[in-house]
């Protein structure tokens, strides 16, 4: 059994929708889920779309991000000793000449991201987190965030203050999506965007407009799919709204 | 760290790097997937290493300059080979001297049967 074209490449931009965004851990663990999957279809028991599932399972307790997150960490502290320290020196002190000392206090301060990425947003919730069906796949899929039903071109907040890390467009994922690291142990993503207001680097503050909601990526009408990250993992963000 | 359907996880923690060692001296060249399966096929099912254990410490090693990597196309996919440096092969040997004397400790301060020779 020898996944085709097509079958590889489907699993390599899930791979990356996935978080895996260094290409060559990526094609290295490309190669692996392959031989996975297709070891799980060998028997002709599974079709390809139960043994991907099969295959991902593998990998639950370490997302593919946290398991990306741990490799450059590693690179990092054994490429050069002061390496990291000097980039983090940097980035500090370029903070401070263009916000103020008072930026580096409220980058210090470590807050969940409690604000609801959308005005009223607890009436407008349409799918939670957790295990369900994927409304395009069709299969048994964990739902990895927090879907609120609201129309194009609603306002969408920062959940808590914080630095755009990643404004990225994917076509069959997230649609045009943006990434808050808010600390060293939050982050948050805003999915399926018609509009971005904020561009990588950008420091936001709690409340600010990023960008407005749409109906972009793999998306079966408009509404803005949110989640929230703890030390790389997903987790409910509703545990965290304080509204 | 691993699944382990028999041993306990805490037993193992720490011989992930001694595994991957000793299996590449006796392989030459290993990818990712093969190095799981074998260690399956070795130790009867009795040990699963997952992969969020198994690619940090592969890159660690690598980046500590005792494993060296190459890589090989397959049509689309890429596979990427690991095997031992010099000093990878030298620290093989440490490493089993120092998991074997640790078994032979942990069976005199247990008062075990001796079974390993």
């Amino acid at each position: 059994m020898i996944l085709t074209e097509q079958q590889i490449d489907f699993i390599d931009e899930d791979l990356e929708n996935r978080g895996l965004t260094l290409n060559e851990l990526r094609l290295e663990l490309l190669d692996h889920v392959c031989c996975l999957v297709e070891n799980e279809m060998s028997g002709g028991k599974y079709t390809f779309d139960e043994a991907y599932s099969r295959a991902l399972i593998a990998f639950e307790d370490y997302n593919f991000e946290q398991i990306q997150g741990t490799i450059i960490t590693i690179l990092i502290s054994k490429s050069s000793i002061s390496m990291k320290k000097i980039v983090l020196m940097t980035s500090m002190l370029l903070v401070m000449l263009i916000y103020g000392a008072s930026a580096i206090e409220q980058i210090a301060k470590l807050e969940p991201p409690s604000r609801l990425p959308v005005e009223n947003g607890n009436m407008l919730i349409s799918s939670g987190f957790g295990m369900r069906t994927h409304p395009i796949k069709k299969v048994k899929i964990m739902h990895r965030g927090v879907d609120f039903r609201v129309p194009k071109g609603t306002p969408i907040y920062a959940t808590s203050n914080g630095t755009v890390e990643v404004i990225a467009y994917h076509k069959k994922g997230h649609g045009k999506f943006i990434k808050i690291k808010h600390d060293e142990n939050y982050q948050s993503l805003y999915a399926n965007l018609s509009k971005y207001e904020v561009k990588e680097g950008d420091f936001v503050k709690k409340g600010d407009i990023i960008g407005y909601s749409g109906n972009t990526g793999a998306s079966t009408g408009p509404h803005l799919h949110y989640e929230v990250y703890k030390d790389g993992k997903v987790v409910n963000p509703k545990d965290f709204f304080s509204e | 760290m691993y699944n382990c359907p028999m041993h306990s996880k805490q037993l193992l923690k720490g011989t992930l790097q001694t595994i991957i060692l000793k299996l590449l001296s006796e392989h030459k060249r290993m990818y990712g997937y093969e190095i799981t399966q074998q260690v399956k096929l070795l130790s009867e099912g009795k040990i699963s290493l997952t992969e969020g254990a198994l690619y940090p410490a592969l890159h660690k090693l690598e980046a500590e300059g005792l494993l060296i990597s190459e890589k090989v196309y397959i049509g689309k996919r890429v596979r990427k080979y690991y095997s031992l440096t010099q000093t990878g092969s030298n620290t093989v040997t440490t490493k089993l001297k120092e998991f074997s004397d640790f078994v032979s400790t942990m069976q005199a301060v247990l008062n075990l049967e001796p079974k390993l020779k």
